[in-house]
């Protein structure tokens, strides 16, 4: 009887019913079978009102919405292109970090691939950048960027981890420097053996690019200095950061207009909030269920027979998560698995704001993963190609990433060395 | 058929103009907060309280939006490679389903909140609880009425794909 609800509900989760309600159904059924009423779920639920960090979610997302739906993308891409073009590889290098700045504040939801991919892929191709090699750039760095602050993968893993935000907003930089300098070398190596066009660099166009986009500029660094000087916390950052943006980008720059634009882009970046934050409200019910019943330590004894030392376990750890990345989409992912795998790595001695580097930059490269990661069937619609060319395209970046994962997890002081200086 | 339409955007329409008026206090209020703490140094406890219950707001209803714009998060492998016709019949098969389990949420929810109004519990400013819990159940409701819907414009669908 049980076999045949587990089998019942994974199929229905394959085939695409609302996670939401997998998770409803997985917790109602756990809690029937222990006789415990339902309105347990609710219970847990409310436990979102009492994590005060939450607030930042929904201020961070608004802000990047924002950013994406005015001209940012275009200033952005300017400034770095007057620094950068000049190099081999130039422009690839622009698109990495243009990328990274974007999917920091909008968390790798296809918004980049969407807003920046469109506006880079065609300028590639026109200074002469081999085309698979640019559809697998734009593929690949839709989802670059997650291991940098504010984004919001890494607010999620801190709330559900019950791990100090701001400390995870340290963690993040060095290995996110590390996978767009690898991806940078590959595109300077491309670059040189392409022979592509480059900008001559001017300081007039430097400043130039710059003066217009001064009021954007600015934004990381204060979110930057502000956390790790310690002067706010992340949801104060959040809410100086969708406040500023607001203003800029209704007032200075007049991109957007207020009754026009702002509701609409209110509302669709709350459709991703709020499609996240149902989830985590039900899952929140189901995985107490878990930790109530000890599953973790369970799992934890069942593998300890045949995994005996970190490494180990990290190997099979990175393996596993691949697949959930593959399979789920990165903020999914974080409110089922964190919460079992959190007690486990303890166990075997990882620290927990490691685990979240190693994490996150599993899902990230999930993103990518075929036959079924997101960011190739975004890429495959955005631009019109087969999904199976994408794939192709995609497996360069794909062996370069698992690279930079395979150092991410095995140096640990990577992630932890500026969060231990910066204290 | 019509009035169906009707009604799932008219919902819609309501949830997104509570949603953005929930955010935009959120807004406001952060920011307000913020001044307060770093430039004057004070700052109002109740400002904390009622942001996290914004954010409860902004999440359910942003989900109720989201069910209607069928934006929810997913599994979506089987669906990419399944043909048109089969991918309709499991489509409202996963709405059925998903309108069942919606309606068990609720009705806990309500049970939930119901209680909690016959104890008398309160928050800040005496407000009871059930002012700002009440859309738990208010959204699941809403959930289930959008999933019902576009079921049944699934199968409308479904009976049109059979005729061609």
């Amino acid at each position: 009887m049980i076999l045949l609800i587990v089998l019942g509900i994974l199929a229905a989760a394959l085939l695409g019913a609302p996670l939401f309600t997998i998770f409803g159904v997985t917790a109602a059924t756990c809690f029937h079978l222990v006789e415990i009423d339902t309105m347990a779920i609710i219970i847990e639920m409310l436990r979102l009102i009492s994590a005060p960090a939450l607030v930042a979610i929904p201020l961070f997302t608004f802000a990047g919405y924002m950013m994406a739906e005015s001209n940012t993308p275009e200033r952005l891409v300017n400034v770095s292109q007057a620094l950068f073009g000049w190099m081999p590889g130039g422009l690839a290098i622009v698109c990495l970090l243009a990328c990274a700045f974007f999917t920091a504040f909008t968390g790798a939801s296809g918004v980049t691939i969407i807003a920046l991919g469109g506006l880079l892929f065609p300028i590639l191709h026109k200074r002469g950048y081999p085309e698979n090699f640019s559809l697998g750039i734009v593929t690949t760095c839709g989802s670059l960027g997650l291991l940098f602050p504010p984004s919001l993968p890494l607010i999620l893993y801190g709330v559900i981890a019950n791990v100090d935000i701001s400390q995870l907003f340290k963690a993040g930089v060095l290995p996110g420097i590390l996978l767009i300098v690898l991806l940078g070398a590959y595109s300077i190596y491309i670059g040189v053996k392409g022979g592509t066009k480059r900008v001559p660099f001017k300081v007039k166009e430097v400043l130039k690019t710059t003066r217009k986009a001064a009021w954007e500029v600015p934004l990381p660094f204060i979110i930057l200095i502000g956390i790790y000087g310690g002067i706010f916390t992340a949801s104060e950052a959040a809410a100086i950061c969708a406040f500023y943006v607001l203003i800029v980008e209704v007032f200075i720059y007049r991109d957007l207009h207020l009754t026009r634009d702002i509701p609409r882009i209110m509302k669709d970046s709350m459709v991703l909030v709020g499609g996240i934050l149902i989830i985590l409200a039900v899952a929140l019910g189901f995985t107490s269920y878990l930790i109530d019943e000890q599953v973790p330590m369970r799992i934890f004894e069942f593998i300890k027979q045949y995994i005996h030392s970190q490494a180990m376990f990290l190997v099979c750890l990175n393996i596993f998560l691949l697949i959930v990345g593959c399979l789920m989409d990165i903020f999914s992912a974080i409110i089922v698995v964190v919460p079992i795998i959190i007690p486990i790595a303890t166990a075997f001695g990882v620290n927990p704001v490691h685990l979240g580097i190693i994490f996150l930059t599993n899902l990230e490269i999930g993103y990518l993963t075929p036959p079924v990661g997101l960011n190739l069937f975004i890429s495959s619609y955005r631009f019109k190609k087969s999904v199976m060319h994408i794939y192709r395209v995609t497996l360069p970046f794909l062996f370069i990433l698992l690279l930079g994962l395979l150092i991410i997890t095995y140096v640990p002081q990577l992630s932890l060395y500026l969060v231990e200086v910066l204290k | 058929m019509r009035f169906l339409k009707a009604l799932n955007n008219g919902l819609a329409r309501g949830e997104a103009f509570v949603l953005c008026m929930s955010l935009l206090v959120m807004l406001v209020l952060a920011f307000f907060q913020v001044i307060m703490r770093n430039v004057f140094n004070s700052g109002y406890p109740w400002i904390d309280i009622i942001l996290r219950s914004l954010v409860l707001w902004v999440g359910f209803l942003g989900a109720a939006v989201a069910t209607k714009e069928s934006q929810h998060l997913c599994i979506d492998v089987a669906t990419k490679f399944l043909p048109a016709r089969l991918n309709t019949v499991v489509s409202i098969l996963i709405h059925i389903f998903a309108t069942v389990v919606t309606l068990v949420l609720f009705q806990a929810a309500y049970r939930f909140v119901m209680d909690e109004a016959k104890v008398g519990a309160t928050t800040v400013f005496d407000l009871p609880t059930w002012t700002v819990q009440g859309i738990i159940p208010v959204t699941f409701a809403l959930i289930a009425i959008h999933f019902s819907i576009t079921t049944i414009f699934k199968i409308k669908e479904l009976i049109y794909l059979r005729q061609t």
